[in-house]
């Protein structure tokens, strides 16, 4: 599901464009070279400087130039949707499960399916990745670890709502919301399961989530069970829980 | 005194002369010494003191044994003795002859021997103050159990003699009160005598100071307490068998008060108290059940004096939690009988939900209910605090959720405001007239402002009143319908009063917009005037601040006839000379005007002067449609002038069809103008009724219709709510600005106790914590949820 999402956006983003950079795109391609000078020199200086020198073959410069995508990004030097796409599917990854998320949220993007390229660096030099394999692994591992690690579970979470959003808004669109909240639900949130649900029954009502919103939706599942029978009006959840309490228990 | 005074050193002969003199005076105190004898007994007593050796020759004490000397003779302690001695034996005598004495007798006895020896004890005292002075002064700074010839005659009175008699003197006692208690006649004083003796007779040894009144406590008070409570016990068994607890409670009372009047008379003032304590536990507290059970019945039959009986007689045991059980059987029965009024009033009239008729029978049932037991307050529980808050209580439950105001519907307010308005609008005196005959206008209505305050009091949600009240205020002076002026400020002075100054300085303002608008409008008639300019018509504006106005700016436009447009815009022009900068909106659908019209077949006065219509504006531009020669309808052959269609009005006017077509059926039913089929539609046309006729010559088309008034409710309360998101999030904001940290809980019960306008609902305030949240004024603490951190 967070594939067409991806989609979705990418297409949004090409429908906006067409109004303005029709000029702009013979300029694109003509950066492309400005872009690859720009990128080779930061490599250059990367190794004059930084320790990673050491390690025997560093193909992290040469993985982001192959995923790197100057006709989707408008000539940004990062990794774009697409991009992104491609290496999921190369790390063996289905669009449609955690592990590109995490792949995402790993590579330390700010926004759904887009790599600027020092977040690539950094990234992967704390990952110790410089290939594929590695790469992989590192995530493998990030994926194995929310599962055991509630901490990192919860930073993994919290980081979903910035992809969700859109630009300056601070609310997330129910839909989107929907889509992601089975992809990401650990063992134990099984009532993600019924918030969902509660998000269909509600959809006339309901349009949007806030921030905080999202982040107490974790802390309910991590502190009750998905009958929410211990739920209690006074205590400190947001207003909306009320409403979604009320609608659990009444489905009994 | 006959016997010369023995020459110092011969002891014995000394204490014969001084033992002859102590006699004298214990048997005889009254009988005058005389300055000799007296400074004689002095001198003897000094000398057998200071004696060296006794008659007999043999001595105690060498002067050279310093430390003795010190002391001074081993004759101190021998003449206490021998006085000590001396004074028991005449107690002992005394004893004997109170055993012929008995009853008030021997109280009678008893008195004149005590204050007899009382004096005794004054002047031997003073006789042997060499003693007291010295060798007895010495003794107790050594700590020694040797008392002063004063105290040692108490204690002797007490051991040799009242311990011997308390007992028959205390059945005396006894005796003689329960005669008093029966009614029968007897000499109080003689208690008194008795209770005072005892508290002199001091303490029982033991103690110091602080058991000063142990004997009087021990041997007088306690039994006198046990004895009283036993008379009062058999007393309240019998009373309650023979009548009932009201019978029970009058008697008792009046017992009460009795005792009351008399314990004063003879108890010492330091005991007052455990006594009263003692019979009200008798008298009161064992019944307590049995009054509270006898409460509500009294309350039924309003019987206020026994209801003050009834307090009273509880009030004696605290006003604390002993008269709560009644404090909740008053709240409790304040607020059944409050719901049961406005039951009545409820269901009495068939008043279609028309919110005037509601609101006068409302506030009549609540002033009545109110005003009821308010008397009942202030008359059998003398104003007291405790029921004061139970009448509160009971009010404020019972007026904001009943049969008229559902819970949750903040009905009582609007209805209240209501009810204030027809008492301020003109044209509304049935309800006036219900003051009290003779008063002035003026008077009677301030009274009932006052009791409109009344009930305001108790209401919680004071915003919702505030803002139909000012929705009130501005349809009556805008339409200039208001009773009086003084009338306005008065109740607008009441409202500062009870509420404050934020809640009335809107309301103020808009006076205050009234008065700039009458110079300001004469200012304009003059300009006019002045540039030659005539205005067609009588000309009157108003205007108001949009802030301090619960007014909406129009949301149409509306084509003025050329007549009326021509003064607006110089009105406009002039205002913005006046006030550079400033947006005037003109608020067509608050305005009205009178238009008057001649029909062909009118008859009477009417053929000639023409009926005056009092109309709105909308209408007005619907009207002159009809006489306007140049306007779009056709047909200006036809007699009955033009004739138009919906949709033609519509366009000339530049309303929208949801407000021309009401007020073509009002124009329709009035007869005014004939429609071509009965149902208004888009097909509908119309033309003047050129059979028009009516009685009245002046007839009002710019009625208020119920959908607009339901309309401007609606509103008023969605104003309501914004304000209401507002108050709670401001706030929350200034709580968590002070506190910078705080528990959810903690911040919800601040938050509800901060906010006084209306009652903050748990779930309002999570809302405005959400948006807090969102908008980044606080923030969820990390770690803990429930703990909020106020952002600066």
């Amino acid at each position: 599901m967070p594939r067409s999402k991806a989609a979705d956006k990418r297409q949004a983003k090409d429908t906006t464009d067409v109004s303005g950079p029709a000029a702009k795109r013979p300029a694109t391609r003509a950066t492309k070279a400005k872009v690859n000078s720009k990128t080779k020199r930061a490599k250059n200086s990367k190794h004059t400087d930084s320790k990673t020198e050491a390690e025997p073959v560093d193909m992290s410069e040469e993985l982001f130039a192959q995923y790197q995508d100057f006709e989707r990004t408008d000539g940004k030097n990062m990794i774009g949707p697409e991009g992104f796409e491609r290496l999921s599917t190369d790390l063996g990854y289905d669009m449609s499960r955690i592990e590109p998320l995490v792949l995402m949220w790993k590579l330390g993007c700010t926004e759904m399916g887009t790599v600027p390229y020092e977040n690539w660096t950094q990234s992967l030099s704390s990952m110790g990745a410089s290939n594929l394999d590695q790469l992989k692994k590192a995530v493998d591992s990030a994926v194995s670890k929310l599962e055991s690690d509630q901490k990192v579970y919860k930073q993994f979470y919290r980081q979903m709502f910035d992809y969700l959003k859109t630009g300056k808004q601070k609310v997330i669109s129910v839909d989107y919301a929907k889509d992601i909240l089975p992809v990401i639900k650990g063992a134990k949130d099984t009532l993600f399961d019924r918030f969902v649900a509660f998000l269909d029954a509600n959809s006339e009502k309901i349009k949007t989530i806030n921030r905080d919103q999202w982040q107490s939706l974790l802390e309910l599942s991590r502190s009750m069970d998905d009958s929410l029978s211990g739920y209690s009006k006074e205590d400190a959840w947001p207003a909306m829980f009320d409403d979604f309490a009320e609608w659990v228990q009444n489905q009994k | 005194m006959v016997n010369e005074l023995p020459p110092s050193g011969d002891t014995d002969k000394i204490w014969e002369y001084i033992k002859a003199g102590v006699d004298r005076i214990l048997n005889n105190p009254g009988e005058n010494l005389g300055n000799n004898a007296y400074i004689n007994l002095y001198t003897a007593v000094y000398n057998f003191c200071t004696s060296l050796k006794n008659s007999s020759g043999s001595i105690y004490y060498t002067a050279t044994d310093a430390t003795q000397s010190a002391h001074g003779s081993p004759f101190g302690k021998h003449l206490y003795e021998l006085l000590k001695q001396n004074v028991a034996d005449y107690m002992r005598r005394v004893a004997e002859s109170s055993q012929t004495h008995t009853g008030d007798d021997l109280l009678a006895f008893y008195n004149q021997e005590w204050t007899k020896y009382g004096d005794s004890a004054k002047i031997t005292h003073n006789i042997f103050s060499y003693l007291n002075r010295h060798w007895i002064q010495r003794e107790q700074d050594e700590g020694s159990n040797v008392c002063d010839v004063s105290t040692l005659m108490y204690q002797l009175w007490r051991d040799q003699f009242f311990m011997s008699i308390r007992s028959t003197l205390l059945d005396s006692v006894f005796s003689l009160m329960t005669r008093i208690r029966n009614g029968q006649v007897a000499d109080i004083n003689l208690v008194k005598s008795v209770a005072d003796s005892f508290v002199s007779l001091g303490n029982d040894d033991s103690g110091g100071m602080s058991k000063r009144m142990e004997v009087y406590e021990k041997y007088f008070l306690v039994p006198f307490i046990k004895a009283s409570v036993d008379y009062y016990r058999e007393e309240a068994d019998r009373l309650l068998q023979e009548g009932s607890t009201i019978d029970y409670i009058v008697r008792v009372s009046s017992r009460l008060q009795e005792e009351d009047d008399r314990v004063e008379l003879y108890l010492h003032e330091s005991s007052l108290k455990e006594f009263k304590d003692a019979l009200n536990k008798v008298l009161i507290t064992r019944q307590n059940e049995k009054f509270c059970m006898e409460f509500e019945p009294l309350l039924d039959s309003r019987d206020t004096l026994n209801l003050k009986r009834l307090y009273s007689l509880m009030a004696r045991t605290g006003k604390g939690s002993t008269l709560d059980p009644l404090r909740d059987v008053f709240s409790a029965y304040v607020k059944k009988a409050g719901l049961e009024a406005i039951k009545q009033v409820s269901g009495s009239e068939d008043t279609g939900g028309a919110i005037a008729k509601d609101a006068r029978l409302f506030v009549n049932a609540v002033l009545g209910v109110h005003s009821l037991f308010a008397g009942i307050l202030h008359d059998s529980f003398e104003g007291d605090t405790g029921f004061s808050k139970s009448l509160d209580n009971a009010c404020m439950d019972f007026i904001n959720t009943n049969a008229m105001c559902p819970d949750g519907e903040p009905r009582a307010p609007q209805m209240l405001a209501h009810y204030c308005d027809t008492l301020l609008k003109k044209g509304s005196g049935n309800v006036r007239k219900a003051g009290a005959e003779g008063a002035s206008d003026e008077d009677s209505l301030e009274a009932q402002l006052s009791q409109a305050i009344c009930v305001l009091k108790y209401i919680s949600a004071t915003d919702v009143f505030q803002k139909f009240y000012s929705q009130h205020l501005s349809r009556r002076l805008v339409y200039e319908q208001s009773v009086s002026s003084y009338g306005e400020e008065m109740m607008i002075s009441k409202l500062k009063e009870n509420s404050g100054v934020d809640f009335t300085s809107r309301l103020t303002r808009m006076f205050t917009d009234m008065t700039i608008s009458k110079e300001m409008s004469e200012e304009f008639k003059e300009k006019c005037s002045d540039g030659d300019f005539a205005i067609p018509f009588d000309f009157d504006m108003k205007v108001l601040h949009t802030v301090s106005w619960p007014l909406k700016a129009p949301d149409n436009k509306l084509l003025l006839p050329s007549q009326l447009s021509s003064v607006c815009n110089r009105f406009t022009n002039y205002y913005q000379n006046k006030h550079n900068g400033r947006k005037l909106n003109w608020m067509w659908q608050h305005s009205k005007a009178e238009i008057k019209m001649f029909f062909p077949k009118a008859t009477g006065p009417a053929a000639k002067a023409g009926y005056i219509f009092h109309v709105s504006t909308f209408q007005l531009a619907i009207l002159m449609l009809f006489s306007d020669e140049s306007g779009p309808g056709t047909g200006y052959d036809s007699p009955n002038g033009p004739t138009l269609t919906l949709e033609q009005i519509t366009q000339a006017t530049g309303l929208s069809v949801d407000i021309v077509k009401p007020e073509l059926e009002i124009f329709c039913k009035a007869r005014v103008l004939i429609s071509s089929n009965s149902k208004i539609n888009s097909e509908s046309k119309f033309m003047l009724n050129a059979n028009f006729k009516s009685k009245h010559l002046r007839i009002n088309l710019a009625v208020t219709k119920k959908v607009e008034q339901k309309r401007e409710a609606s509103d008023t309360m969605r104003a309501v709510d914004v304000d209401r998101m507002y108050t709670l999030q401001a706030a929350i904001v200034r709580i968590m600005k002070t506190r910078k940290q705080l528990t959810h809980r903690q911040l919800v019960q601040d938050t509800i106790t901060m906010i006084k306008v209306f009652q903050a609902s748990i779930g309002d305030i999570k809302k405005g914590i959400d948006t807090l949240i969102d908008k980044g004024y606080i923030e969820r603490s990390e770690g803990s949820r429930d703990v909020y951190n106020y952002l600066a």
